[in-house]
């Protein structure tokens, strides 16, 4: 089976490396003389209306790590891996058939090709034009918002966070129509039949302290909607399609584009993607050693984690002003707690994104981009350290079910979410030099966030940064050999403790992965029209 | 202050005196030439830097004209780095043109600033104003002399720019006596008025009485580069419908 992938790949590769060598020299040769003619007799031939093209990407990247007592090859950032996207294109008219694969091959460990081999559809979907209308069918990517990469109304395609901050996104199965009746005018409308959820990094079950349980109980849901804590430590598992009609997503969203800007509101009835404790408590009584003390307590006999519903509400604009372009991005989420009232469910939060870019150096080769963004979290609960002192029940109160169970509530809920402050703010910036007709390009993109509005005498949060500095070499078109380094850091100081690295943090999660990385990637087409 | 409106006079005072009959005559003949109302055609573009280092822009060009002006839709073809990229152009008269970049890794519609004029396209030795359609009344003409020109029997005008937002303080050109059509220009920097770039068409052909350049060849003599454009397949006034010129066509 291995071998027959093999030779296919090979027979691409040489198909392609055959077809990607035009000898332009000869064309030109040929075609620079002095002539002026009459063309009128030549017979031209009719624009092409049937295209199929093979189209591949192919990277090679080696990391080395660069985190004191985490130089290891370990993890989907670090490991020596080959990635390569293969696909085919068949267009006819209106309509186009796409199918495209990732198989990425990581040096991971061997004895499982569960830990090598990474194949995952990338876009498989037929697509088709008709009046004013396009439809699309099957796994398709979707792109909302107006800024720049980091996107608060981007929330369609499920993401695999293992990579990184920057992180991939996954291929949704959906149904998409759009409708164009005006030309400044545009309604879309996307159907997802059941919710296909993100790749984490964490093991979320791992994040519920251990001492709150009475014992470890593992409850097994019928509901394809809730996962038991067991099924959470694999992060495989985690990812499974549940395939439930009820678990389906809609959005909608209509499109303004107009001289002055490009402005669209969007809706979409969706999963949260982070999941919600159900906490199930049982009344034991405590002993003293072998005693029993005839006092009792809750504590924990069940944490089922749902994904709950949410409704995000979200607006951009972008417009241009000379050779400025300006944008604001929001999203309006809104949970099944329309209130704010529970604990036992997070509240709604706003993010937002704005930003400027433009163009600047000899010929404007150079590029600039600036942004701003951040979340309000409102009503935010951060006085759970000042109502439970040292994070602990009140030992008046623990035989109190109602009071226990909002304890619980109260540690779990936000922190599962990763909800940490009442506010965020952030900046990032990207700067572009190409150089020697883009043979180098140096770049450097940078985020620094910083929470506000949160418990800081408990843990003083210092904000968080993540730095890519980057040379691109292209000697050739499409060849690029990139050298640069992916940094990830959060601060944070705990009381009575010294100023440490914050692993609970986003970004700093990422810290034992920090790296010097050389990729090497080839982009390749091979075109066919009639 | 003072300094600068008696600059103005004079760059005011300049292109009058620069203006004269001959040169406005020839100039005339030349932009009433007979143009095409749409046009199709798949071009090549062979860059080459001072290194002699090549590379290759392909792509399908589709453009219009409407009443504010021309539109037009570009497909990229290779390298495989930017296909499938698309790029409309929509043309106002009284305000900047809308630019829309389709970028399928992405499945994303960019607006972009459409005044970046001096820019390169695609890297090459054009730029986006070279690209554009200019109209007679986008200069004032002054004719110089009558040059042979590749065995042609030329006028050689100069055409000096009405607005300011233009990367060229002037630009001289050779007109054929015989069709009046344009096969030189002289590109002149608008900040050191240094020859920055000569652009020569090189081969002409006569599609339903329009003159179309097929061959574009771009010597940039700031950055001692080249661009050859080479142009096939081409159609003109073929009605070629709006819909191609829309946002359906972009994110198609």
């Amino acid at each position: 089976m291995n071998k027959k992938i093999l030779i296919a790949l090979i027979s691409l590769f040489i198909l392609q490396y055959l077809n990607s060598q035009t000898d332009y020299d000869a064309l030109f040769k040929e075609a620079i003389k002095d002539s002026t003619s009459d063309s009128a007799a030549i017979t031209i031939p009719d624009i092409p209306k049937f295209n199929f093209s093979i189209n591949g990407d192919n990277a090679f990247e080696f990391h080395i790590p660069v985190t004191k007592d985490h130089l290891d090859f370990y993890g989907k950032i670090k490991s020596p891996q080959f990635n390569n996207d293969l696909g085919v294109k068949l267009s006819y008219k209106t309509l186009s058939v796409v199918s495209e694969w990732q198989f990425d091959i990581m040096l991971n460990e061997f004895g499982s090709i569960d830990n090598i081999l990474i194949l995952r559809p990338l876009e498989n979907s037929i697509k088709w034009s008709a009046w004013k209308f396009n439809f699309g069918a099957g796994f398709q990517f979707y792109s909302w918002g107006c800024a720049d990469k980091i996107n608060p109304t981007d929330n369609l395609n499920p993401r695999d966070f293992t990579k990184g901050l920057d992180s991939e996104k996954l291929s949704l199965l959906s149904f998409y129509t759009g409708f164009f009746p005006f030309g400044f005018m545009s309604i879309e409308a996307v159907y997802v039949p059941f919710e296909q959820s993100d790749i984490f990094p964490v093991n979320w079950a791992g994040k519920i302290p251990k001492e709150f349980f009475y014992e470890q109980t593992i409850i097994s849901s019928p509901s394809p909607l809730i996962y038991d804590v067991i099924k959470l430590k694999s992060n495989r598992q985690q990812n499974k399609l549940n395939f439930d009609p009820s678990s389906f997503l809609l959005g909608g969203k209509i499109n303004f584009n107009t001289k002055i800007a490009d402005f669209s509101f969007s809706y979409l009835y969706d999963f949260d993607p982070y999941y919600t404790p159900f906490i199930k408590v049982k009344k034991y009584q405590i002993m003293f050693g072998a005693i029993p003390t005839g006092n009792y307590s809750f504590k924990v006999n069940s944490v089922e984690l749902i994904r709950k519903r949410l409704h995000r509400f979200g607006a951009d604009f972008k417009t241009t002003v000379d050779r400025f372009g300006l944008w604001v991005e929001l999203c309006y989420t809104m949970t099944e707690d329309y209130s704010m009232v529970l604990d036992s469910i997070r509240n709604h939060n706003l993010s937002f994104a704005a930003g400027f870019d433009f163009n600047y150096g000899p010929n404007k080769d150079f590029y600039f981009n600036m942004q701003m963004m951040g979340e309000y979290n409102p009503l935010f609960d951060k006085n759970f350290y000042k109502d439970y002192e040292d994070g602990l029940p009140d030992s008046d109160e623990i035989d109190n079910k109602d009071y226990m169970k909002r304890y619980y509530y109260r540690a779990i809920t936000n922190d599962i979410g990763t909800v940490r402050s009442g506010a965020t703010l952030g900046l990032s910036i990207n700067f572009k030099w190409p150089v020697l007709n883009s043979l180098l390009t140096p770049s450097i993109s940078a985020v620094y966030a910083v929470p506000v509005d949160y418990d800081w005498q408990h843990d003083a949060r210092y904000g968080s940064m993540f730095l890519n500095p980057e040379l691109d070499i292209m000697p050739i078109d499409s060849l690029h050999i990139k050298i640069g380094a992916h940094l990830f850091f959060a601060w944070h100081k705990l009381e009575d403790e010294e100023i440490d690295i914050d692993y609970n943090d986003e970004i700093g999660s990422f810290n034992y992965h920090n790296n010097i990385y050389l990729l090497v990637n080839y982009k390749w087409s091979f075109n066919w029209e009639r | 202050m003072k300094k600068t409106i008696l600059l103005l006079t004079l760059m005011l005072f300049d292109v009058i005196i620069f203006a004269d009959q001959k040169g406005e005559e020839i100039a005339k003949k030349c932009f009433d030439l007979l143009s095409s109302k749409d046009s199709y055609s798949v071009s090549t573009m062979l860059i080459i830097d001072k290194n002699q280092n090549k590379k290759v822009r392909k792509m399908e060009v589709f453009t219009k004209d409407s009443a504010e002006g021309t539109n037009s839709f570009i497909r990229f073809i290779e390298p495989a780095d930017v296909k499938d990229t698309k790029f409309l152009t929509t043309a106002h008269k009284k305000s900047d043109d809308e630019q829309r970049l389709f970028l399928p890794a992405l499945g994303k519609v960019r607006r972009i600033s459409g005044s970046t004029k001096e820019e390169k396209f695609m890297g090459s030795d054009l730029s986006y104003y070279d690209m554009e359609d200019h109209e007679y009344e986008d200069f004032t003409y002054k004719y110089i002399k009558d040059e042979t020109f590749n065995n042609m029997d030329c006028s050689v005008i100069e055409m000096y720019p009405v607005n300011t937002d233009t990367p060229y303080s002037k630009q001289t050109a050779w007109i054929n006596k015989t069709d009046n059509f344009m096969y030189k220009v002289e590109c002149y920097d608008k900040k050191s008025s240094n020859k920055i770039k000569t652009i020569i068409f090189t081969e002409i052909k006569k599609l339903s009485g329009v003159l179309i350049p097929t061959i574009i060849d771009v010597n940039n003599h700031k950055d001692l580069s080249r661009t050859v454009l080479k142009r096939d397949n081409i159609k003109i006034n073929t009605g070629i419908k709006d819909d191609v010129f829309s946002l359906q066509n972009l994110t198609r």
